[in-house]
Order: structure tokens, then sequence, then C-alpha cells
């Protein structure tokens, strides 16, 4: 498989109408717009991304259609997933209950080395509305993160950009640290250590 | 009553060349009745000899009101069928196959003519009518009111005679199609095949020949229509001044013109020592000249894209295509598929449907009219489609049309949508929670569907923008916008879908499926019929949501199949990219390209795939002639999956629809032909194989003929040889369970 090392890919998944589409353009694009359309297939952007103060890399985020029969075919683009982003909605409790099943439906279909130490991070988002509309508790968000792993966990507004910008450096770093991993294993049998390519130059390696 | 709906006075015949024994009359068109249909109308000749002269008065009285009104009531002691001469004539505007209008001469050596040739060889019982304007009182009111507005043009772009009165009114009652440019003719109500042999002799040119020859002919065409206009012009002000010469000279088009041909109206115009007491007349004369040069401009621009630009692109398709002498496309292929200049108009939909209603030609017919020109906009659109999509059939009457319509509405109100407005809560939590959810999902799509489009954009209560909500409390304006369905249309799109879901419980509700609606209720705005024609167009696009995402599958598979078969070097690169599996096409096929194309764009895509006029699974073709077009690209600049699906992602709102179209029938034409060729060699194989010595038994898969064929009979999979054909794949969702997924 011929994979571009300096890319670090980001898969956003979680139901329909949690704000994936809108999380993803805050992040990528710092825009809001309430005309985003049921995302259908599945379609990326990509940004560059300054990880630990040094390294430059580009992160391209994944954007999935949310209704779960949709899944079966769209797994294709879940390999090489460097770090697997969940999303909920905290005016909805079903969304919330739903982050672990995202979760193992990942776990199942990425195909990833090792599944124990695979990052994700979990967005816990539209916290803009008025308190009467939340159903999810912070504290019962809290609990479910630790449960499935000391999960880092952000709360967002992608529409009043809360947290988006420090969620996805989160997220970044997480990418970052998975991906070098992942390469060392790759390239553990080398008797030289090799610094993967990073900074955006010409890569010496014959991808 | 019946209804006067032109009547032009002064129109002569010439019944021998003499002048003395030319005949005045009145020309007129008339309904029998507003009930009748518009195609019923009909045109009398009436010499005024044959009239009193009361009548004559009446009827000059009708003419001058026609000049603003539509139409007016003809006087009640008169009938044009009480009125018998010689001469006079009246018949069926349906009955009449083509007109000629011949516009008058610049400078008056001849009067503007019609020509009426009629359906069934009574030819000569129609004279040629003359329009004698300078003595018509419409026309000499007409005239001066446009020379006021500096708008001496008519709608066609030249000068303004009396014909184009008649021209006009015929118009708004049948279709007429102008066929042949110099000539003037227009057919009326035409079938397809005569509109595609009168333009097929009209754009035929030689093969050969330098482009500055071609550039020639251009201008030699614009001569004979736009010059005259121009020397009219000059003659018209009767005045001799250097001034005028001058002018002309000067203006940037005229120069350009001067570049391209030794003109010699040009030159005479400059010579003409008629030019002086113009200057009284100078800023009208430079509006005239420059609304003349634009039209000349306009009418060049035409002129390239139809017989330049159009044997351009021919060439361009047969490269890119490969039709190569392997598989041949006849030019008349070609043509039929380039040529989409012909749509379906509501005159010419009229015309297909006879007293009672019921449609007088083929099903096929109309469908090639549809496939091949599209309809002309949503107004009829929301008339046809209720035909195309099944909810009216093709062979019913107007009668039943009216019954079956409010039959639907009744039952639409009564089974499917009282039955979950009036529901009760159900016992069984689990499947009340699935209702609501199914609701909520419903809600939430509908809500973030199509708000860039007008009827869609403003959640209030009239579906118009709230003045009001911007100045006071914008956030909680805001805020509501978000949960609640206002906006009328939008909860009308609420209401079908969640009715669906009663009619067809097992699907449920599938994102998607709001695209799908969207544009069938912007087209009908009528809640009961777009759920019918929803309905409709779902069984045939169920196969799209299976829960086991099979019927999508199955596409994509023949699609992977057709694209190695038709574009073998293509699917070869994909594999390398790692998307031979066509990933990337899921969005387009899913929703029929709902996301990649302008909204009005989708209406005539749409239309088009239902008529199923090649094959039920055209969106496939459309699919290919997409990879098609790009294919050069792909293969030469993207290796990685990710690449792939970004290009074709972001093709969205930059493809040429119509384009597209045209290369659609083309593959499908070219695969028609291949599949053709290799089933007659498959078959010449095996009567081959049985002649030697197989006789009776099964045939060997390994065939032992000498000359092997070029391509394996296997290349013909069944998901192939189910494209050429016309019958809807309908796969349907088996029973839900509580633990099927969503």
């Amino acid at each position: 498989m011929s994979r571009k090392k300096n890319i670090l890919k980001v898969i956003i998944l979680g139901d329909s109408g949690v704000g994936k589409t809108s999380l993803m353009h805050r992040y990528v694009n710092d825009k809001y717009s309430q005309q985003y359309k049921a995302t259908i297939g599945a379609d990326f952007l990509t940004k560059e991304v300054i990880v630990n103060d040094d390294k430059v890399a580009t992160m391209q985020v994944w954007d999935t259609a949310g209704q779960e029969r949709f899944q079966s075919l769209g797994v294709a683009f879940y390999r090489g997933a460097d770090c697997c982003v969940l999303v909920y909605d905290v005016t909805n409790g079903k969304s919330f209950d739903n982050v672990k099943s995202w979760r193992d439906e990942f776990l199942v279909h990425a195909n990833v080395s090792s599944p124990e130490t695979f990052p994700f991070v979990i967005l816990a988002n539209k916290v803009d509305v008025e308190e009467s509309k939340k159903v999810v508790s912070s504290r019962s968000a809290q609990e479910q993160a630790k449960s499935l792993g000391n999960v880092p966990l952000f709360f967002t507004s992608a529409k009043d950009s809360i947290n988006v910008q420090d969620a996805f450096e989160e997220i970044a770093r997480s990418a970052l640290q998975q991906s070098q991993s992942d390469a060392d294993a790759y390239e553990d049998d080398l008797s030289e250590a090799i610094n993967i390519q990073l900074d955006g130059e010409p890569s010496s390696c014959n991808c | 009553m019946s209804q006067i709906l032109f009547c032009k006075s002064k129109v002569f015949i010439h019944p021998t060349s003499n002048r003395s024994d030319q005949l005045p009359g009145f020309l007129l068109v008339i309904k029998e009745s507003q009930h009748t249909q518009t195609q019923d109308a009909k045109l009398s000749w009436i010499p005024e000899n044959d009239l009193e002269s009361s009548f004559v008065k009446t009827l000059l009285n009708v003419e001058s009101k026609l000049l603003t009104a539509h139409s007016v009531r003809s006087p009640h002691d008169f009938t044009v069928d009480s009125i018998y001469s010689s001469w006079s004539f009246t018949i069926s505007i349906s009955a009449i196959y083509s007109i000629q209008f011949k516009p008058p001469h610049p400078n008056g050596y001849w009067f503007g003519s019609c020509i009426i040739n009629c359906k069934n060889g009574m030819n000569e019982d129609i004279p040629v009518l003359f329009f004698h304007d300078d003595i018509c009182t419409s026309t000499i009111a007409k005239r001066k009111k446009m020379s006021k507005e500096f708008d001496p043009f008519s709608n066609e772009g030249d000068i303004y005679w009396g014909g184009d009165d008649l021209r006009t009114c015929l118009q708004s009652l049948v279709d007429l199609q102008k066929v042949d440019s110099s000539q003037c003719i227009y057919l009326v109500n035409a079938s397809l095949d005569d509109l595609r042999n009168f333009s097929l002799n009209n754009f035929q040119r030689p093969q050969s020949g330098s482009s500055s020859k071609d550039d020639g002919n251009i201008w030699d065409s614009l001569e004979a229509t736009r010059w005259s206009i121009m020397s009219k012009f000059a003659d018209a002000t009767t005045t001799a001044s250097n001034l005028f010469g001058k002018l002309v000279k000067k203006h940037p088009i005229v120069q350009m013109i001067d570049k391209h041909s030794d003109n010699v109206y040009v030159k005479q115009l400059m010579k003409n020592p008629r030019v002086v007491e113009v200057q009284d007349e100078f800023d009208s004369a430079k509006i005239y000249l420059a609304k003349w040069a634009m039209g000349v401009k306009q009418e060049a621009e035409r002129y390239q894209k139809e017989h330049y630009l159009d044997d351009t692109y021919k060439r361009i398709l047969r490269n890119e295509l490969g039709i190569s002498n392997d598989v041949e496309i006849s030019p008349e292929e070609l043509n039929i598929a380039v040529q989409r200049s012909f749509p379906l108009t509501k005159q010419k939909w009229d015309s297909l449907f006879d007293s009672q209603g019921r449609l007088s030609i083929t099903v096929h017919e109309v469908k090639d009219f549809i496939f091949h020109g599209g309809v002309e906009n949503d107004a009829l659109r929301s008339e046809v489609w209720l035909f195309l999509l099944g909810v009216y059939p093709w062979d019913s009457s107007l009668q039943e049309r009216k019954e079956l319509k409010q039959a639907m509405e009744e039952d639409y109100n009564a089974n499917y949508k009282s039955k979950w407005i009036y529901r009760d809560v159900l016992d069984d939590s689990e499947e009340e929670e699935y209702w609501k959810d199914q609701v909520f999902r419903i809600s939430k799509d509908v809500l973030r569907n199509d708000r860039d489009i007008p009827l869609y954009r403003h959640n209030t209560k009239d579906g118009k923008e709230d003045g009001a909500k911007n100045e006071e409390a914008p956030n909680k304006g805001d805020q509501e916008e978000e949960w609640e369905i206002k906006n009328p249309h939008l909860q009308a799109l609420k209401n079908i879908l969640i009715s669906y879901n009663i009619y067809n419980p097992n699907l449920g509700y599938v994102q998607g499926m709001t695209d799908l609606l969207s544009l069938i209720y912007f087209v009908l705005q009528d809640e009961a019929l777009s759920f019918w024609c929803f309905v409709n167009f779902m069984n045939r696009m169920e196969r799209n949501f299976l829960r086991d995402q099979s019927g999508i599958r199955d596409q994509m598979l023949t699609l992977v199949d057709l694209c190695q078969f038709m574009l073998p070097k293509f699917a070869e690169h994909l594999k390398k990219c790692e998307s031979a599996d066509l990933f990337f096409c899921f969005r387009m096929l899913l929703v029929w390209f709902k996301r990649e194309f302008e909204f009005s764009d989708v209406c005539k895509i749409w239309e088009i795939f239902w008529t199923d006029y090649y094959s039920s699974q055209f969106q496939l073709f459309f699919m290919l002639a997409i990879l098609q077009k790009h294919s050069d690209v792909v293969v030469s600049q993207l290796t990685e999956f990710d690449d792939v699906l970004k290009y074709f992602n972001d093709l969205r709102n930059s493809m040429d629809w119509s384009d597209i179209m045209i290369r659609s029938e083309l593959l499908f034409i070219k695969f028609q032909k291949m599949i053709e060729v290799l089933e007659r060699e498959e078959e010449l194989i095996s009567k081959r194989t049985t002649s030697t010595g197989y006789n009776g038994h099964e045939i060997p898969l390994t065939s032992e003929a000498e000359d092997p064929p070029l391509h394996h009979p296997s290349l013909i999979s069944e998901n192939l040889k189910e494209l050429l054909s016309k019958e809807l794949v309908i796969q349907k969702e088996g029973p839900r369970s509580k633990d099927s997924i969503k």
C-alpha cells in the first residue's frame, strides 16, 4: 500500500445530525453554515498543521454519512486512519449512547494494528444551545470517556466556534503519535531509526 | 361565444399579377369558445368586398382593440361561415403543416407575405397572403409605437412587419418551430422526425473549404437579413450627409465586418448621397445603429455556435468516445444526440392530446421529445412529470385524470397522512421509540434540505423573509429556526416523508430520500400529488436505500463491468489507485446526481432518466459519461484513492449537464452496438463448433474454433445485458425487525 507518510488521516464518526460536517468546516475553514445538507458518501478536507511546535503535517479530515446502513459500503476509507473522532450531540441522548458502537464499528472495519492503543477523541457538540435543551450531563460524558479507555473529551460548538481548535490540536497530536508508532512498527527491522518526513520537504522514501 | 384572437386588415391576395386584381381582406384567428382547446382555433381570410360596410367598421374596431387586448369577443351577429366567396378560406390552425413568413423588401419592392402549407395536401385552396403594411392601421400604429421606443425590431431581431403579429398569435396557440433561418419556414406542431430532417438539411455544409471561406459564408448569410435593415434605415432617412457615412464607418462592428468582407452594402451606404437631414435624428440613429450592431453580433455568435462550433464539437465527441470503424455511429445518430434544440413546449404538449384529452401519438414519440429536448419550463413540468412518474396513465382521458387526482388526494389524506397525525402512542415502547426516531430523522434532514432554494429558504409561516427578525432578538429567532419547521413547503416535505413511512414501513426513512422528494415537490408544489409521484419514484429508487446496500452495490458492480467494457484503460488505472470499486461514484448514484448539479439542471436530467428511452438504468451511462469525460485527466494526474475521490467530489457544480447527456447517449449507442457484435460472434462460434462434431452436445467452454474471437464472450456479464432493458429493476426492502440496522 502506497501511503503518503506526511498525511495524518482523521475520520469523524457519529450519528446523523450531530454536526460532523460543521465541525470539519469550522476547523478547516473557520466557517459555519446552517445549509450543510446531510452528508452522502464520504468527503474530506485537508489542512496544514504544526504539531508540538515544530512538526508540519497535512491533516486529512474525513467526513462521513451518519446513517448506519451507509457504513457497510463506506468503510474503504477507514484504512490507514491515524485517529478517529467520535461526535455526539449534547441535546440528543441517543447520539451519546451510540458513541461506543461507533468506536466498535470503526475498530472492526479499520483493521488497525493495535486496537487497544488506537487514539480516539470524543467531541460533545452543540454546547452553545440553552441549558434546558441539553440532555447529556458532562459527568456522564466524562464517565463514558473514561470507560472507553480515558479517551480525551472536548465540549465543542461548531456554530459558536467553542473549543474546536483545541480539540483538533489534540486530534493532530494523537494522530501524529499514532502515525509515528505505526511507522516505527513498520520499520522496526531496519537497523537505523529513520525519522519520518514531516516538514513537507520532498520525501526520500520511494512511495 | 367565440373569441377573436387576431385581426389584421389590408391582407391581400394577388390572384393575378395585375395590380387591379389584388383583393384586400381581413385575416382572423377565431376560437369557438373559451372552453375549446387553443389547438382548435381557426384561421380565416375574408375579402373586404364580401362584407357590409358596418362589418368592416366592426372589424377595424376589433383590430385596434387587439393592439392592447389578448382577445376580443366577436360581435354577436358575426360568423365567418356565413360569408362565402370564391377566395375566402377557413382552416383549423392545427391542420397547418408549415408557414413561410417572407418579410417585405426593405426598399418596398415587394410586400411581406405568408405561404401556408396544409397537412393534407389542400394547398391549392390557400392563396399566398400579402401584408400591405403601408395601409394597415394596426401595423402602422404598432410601428409608430415601436419607433418611439427605439425598438424597430420585432422579437426575432428583424424589422417589424404585419406578418410578425400573425406569427406571435400562432405561437401562443401552437408549437411553432423555425427550421430554416434563411427561408423563414416554421413548422406547426411538427413531429421530431420532421424537425430533424429540416434542420439536418439546413445544417449540412460542404466538408472541405478553407476557414476564410467559412467566414465568408457567415457574412453572406448575414448579408441578406441584416444589411437589408441597414439600407432600409438609410433609405428611410432619405437624406444625404457624410456624417452618417462616417458614423457607420467608425462603428467597431462595421469595421470588423469591413475587414472580413468587401461588402457591397457598406460601400453603397457610404456613397449614399441622400444622408443629409440625418443630423436632426442623430441620436436616434446612434441607438438604432447600436441595436442593429448588437443584433449582428448575436446573430454571428449564434450562427457560429450552430454551424461552425457544432462541427468542432462533433469532431471532439467522435475522437474522445473512440467512435471508430469498429463500432460506427452514424452521422444521423450523432446529430440526433447533439441536436437538442426542440424542447417540449406547452403548445406542443397540448397539441398531442385529442378532444377527450387522450394522447394521440405514441408514448415513445413523447419520450423522444423529452429525452432529446426536455420540458420547456417548470409549469409544464408539473403536468408532464405526473405522466413520466406514472401517476397519470399515458392513455387516460382528461376526465379520468380529474377523477384520479381527486381520488388520490382523498387516499393520501385518509389512508396515510391522517394515520400518523391522529395516531395513538404505541404500547410497544420499542416501536414507539422507533417511530419517534424516524420523525426526528426526517425533521432533521428536511430542515437542512436545499435551503439555498428560495422556496425553502426562509423558515417562516409564509415562507417569506421575516423582516422583523433581524431587528429584535436575533438570537431567539436563530434558535427557533433551528428546531422548528415553519416554512409551509418544508412542512409539506416532512408530511410527505412521514406519510411515506406509513406507506412503506419496511424501508423507513433513509438519508437521501429528502433530496429525491425536494425536487418533485418544488416542481409540483402540491402535497398529495407530490406524495404519489414520490411513491412511484421510490418504487424505482428503493434499491438505492436497502439496509444491506445490495441494490446500490449491484449498480456499482454493473458500473465496474461497464467501465471495464467501455473504458478499459481507465478501469486499469483505477485499479492502481485502489479505486476499482468506484466508491467515489456513490453519492452521484445514490441521489441521481442531485448534489452535483444546479437544481434546474437536475430537473432536466431526471426527466430524461424517467423516460427509460434507451435503458431503465440510464443513470449508469450518465455516470459512465462523467468518468469518460474525465478519464484522461485522472489517468495522467492521479494515483491515490483519496485523490480520485476528491477529484470527483469536487466536480460538484462544475459540469455541463448537456455535454454529459450527449456523451451518455452516444456511449449507450456504442455499448449497444458492441454487445450486438459480440453476441453475433458468440453465435457464430457456437454454430461453428456445433457443426464440427459437437452436434447435439454441450458446447465446451473453451472454444476450439480456429480464429478465436477478439473479445471473449464472457465479457458480456448478465449485469451488462440487463442495461439494454427498459424494464424497471425493482428491489424491495424486506420486513423490519427490532434489531434491523437503521
